[in-house]
């Protein structure tokens, strides 16, 4: 069975699902390997298009947001490009170092490809020997590809909302992949890691709402959720346990960070906090209740339900003696649930 | 033995939450609360007063013979939630167990019989070692296999 062409195969290194511009992908390779993240991806973009038309004035904040959003996970993309790298250098190893089963199905031995490979690059320079202006050329166009890959002012703005969210998601995928890829070759994982998490971080500091509209709540529970808390918060000694009157209310035993919003107060009441799972939403939206289940988190186990759910006052009183025991707790809570 | 934890069900009660324009000001269920309390009363047990709890609900207290068990009803809109609350500890021991299962057992029976509450069922604390089931959860509230109806 004769092999795929060689520029085929070689377009999975270019680590992108969308072609870059001026290469032609073909085979079974131009089908997109790994489709959920950009499904996920779109279906959130729909509703927040849906939003953002219904509420101009958030218009640059939601497309800064699917900027960050898509870098986000364009970062989560080139790490799986790069962890399916090494799986493939491995496999490529492997055959090179036992051609025998390529021989028996009749295909190209890792050696050939690599001789092929070598053939091409070979080609290319005598060429370009010949005829020097083309690797100027050439140069050019992949500076340009770049610059339409990565900046969003080099090339045109898309003629609706949705397809704007996406060419700004797409570009920021590209941007975050990028870095992925500069991150990982200057010091590894960890800051690749990093640089995931600060994207998402200013993504939800910009645009809190994407957050609840991708869980599945409508456009205005999100933007309700999303919202400054002005709740009761949650009190870590129980108000039935009768605590001293001074305490009760007090910052001491009231979990209720500045400035977070009703649906992280939710969320993070939810988690150390057993018996609260739902909360009633006002009755003018269609989703009735915001419900912990959506929000993907898990609860904290039952000592770190006792450490996250201490008021930042009560934990700096305490101390090293405090820090020590939420370490402990925290390991124990975060395993003990897994 | 399995421990039934969470109750839900629905009620001819009008609907009194109370809010604004754009905001929830007291999330609803006092009305409910404060008849299971009354119900409660009626079986022979002390209520304790209601303690509003934002968006957690209405918890009051209940108890007999030195026993005490704490209910937290939370009003979602399309049904209503009481959940038990057991002290610490106090579940392991024989006697509130006992306690407890009396307590239910009449809160059930009482609430079959009120013709102002309807669909009542039981969940009990499973697949979530760490919190309380969500009846509005997969499923909805159909009845589960961890759902029981007592009769």
């Amino acid at each position: 069975m004769a092999s795929p062409p060689l520029q085929s195969r070689a377009r999975v290194v270019t680590k992108s699902y969308r072609p870059m511009r001026g290469i032609e992908v073909v085979g079974p390779l131009a089908r997109p390997e790994y489709e959920s993240p950009s499904d996920i991806a779109a279906k959130a973009r729909s509703a927040a298009a849906a939003y953002v038309d219904r509420h101009p004035e958030h218009r640059s904040k939601a497309m800064m947001a699917a900027n960050i959003a898509g870098a986000g996970a364009g970062v989560v993309r080139g790490g799986y490009h790069m962890a399916k790298g090494l799986v493939d250098a491995a496999a490529f190893v492997q055959r090179a170092a036992n051609p025998l089963p390529d021989v028996l199905l009749g295909r190209k031995t890792a050696g050939q490809q690599t001789i092929d490979l070598a053939g091409a690059i070979g080609d290319y320079v005598i060429e370009g020997r010949a005829d020097p202006s083309r690797l100027g050329r050439d140069a050019k166009q992949a500076v340009a590809n770049a610059k339409a890959d990565l900046f969003p002012s080099a090339t045109p703005v898309a003629a609706n909302t949705a397809d704007e969210l996406a060419r700004r998601f797409s570009i920021g995928m590209n941007q975050g992949e990028l870095g992925a890829n500069v991150a990982s070759l200057a010091v590894g994982g960890p800051l690749a890691k990093a640089v995931g998490k600060a994207g998402e971080v200013m993504a939800l500091q910009r645009f809190p709402a994407a957050r609840y509209i991708a869980q599945g709540y409508s456009p205005e529970a999100a933007a309700y959720l999303a919202e400054p808390y002005s709740g009761m918060g949650s009190h870590w000694v129980p108000r039935r346990t009768k605590p001293p009157s001074w305490f009760v209310d007090s910052d001491y035993n009231v979990l209720k960070p500045r400035g977070i919003t009703r649906g992280e107060m939710y969320e993070l009441h939810a988690r150390v906090d057993p018996k609260f799972s739902t909360a009633r939403l006002p009755p003018r939206f269609a989703d009735r209740s915001w419900r912990f289940e959506k929000s993907g988190l898990r609860r904290h186990g039952p000592l770190a339900q006792v450490w996250h759910g201490m008021p930042g006052a009560t934990k700096a009183k305490g101390g090293g003696s405090l820090a020590a025991f939420g370490s402990g707790a925290h390991q124990l809570g975060e395993e003990g649930y897994q | 033995m399995t421990l039934l934890q969470v109750a839900a069900f629905t009620s001819d009660f009008p609907d009194d939450m109370v809010e604004d324009e754009h905001d929830i000001i007291q999330f609803g269920g006092k009305g409910v609360s404060e008849a299971i309390g009354a119900i409660l009363s009626g079986l022979g047990y002390s209520v304790g007063e209601l303690d509003y709890q934002g968006e957690r609900g209405w918890e009051f207290s209940a108890g007999a013979e030195g026993q005490q068990i704490w209910l937290l009803l939370s009003d979602l809109g399309d049904y209503l939630m009481l959940q038990v609350e057991d002290p610490s500890f106090m579940g392991l021991r024989p006697k509130y167990r006992q306690f407890r299962e009396h307590f239910l057992s009449g809160l059930t029976d009482a609430l079959n019989r009120d013709g102002r509450f309807h669909d009542l069922l039981w969940f009990a604390a499973v697949g979530d070692p760490f919190g309380f089931p969500d009846p509005a959860g997969e499923g909805g509230r159909r009845p589960a296999p961890q759902a029981w109806r007592w009769s």
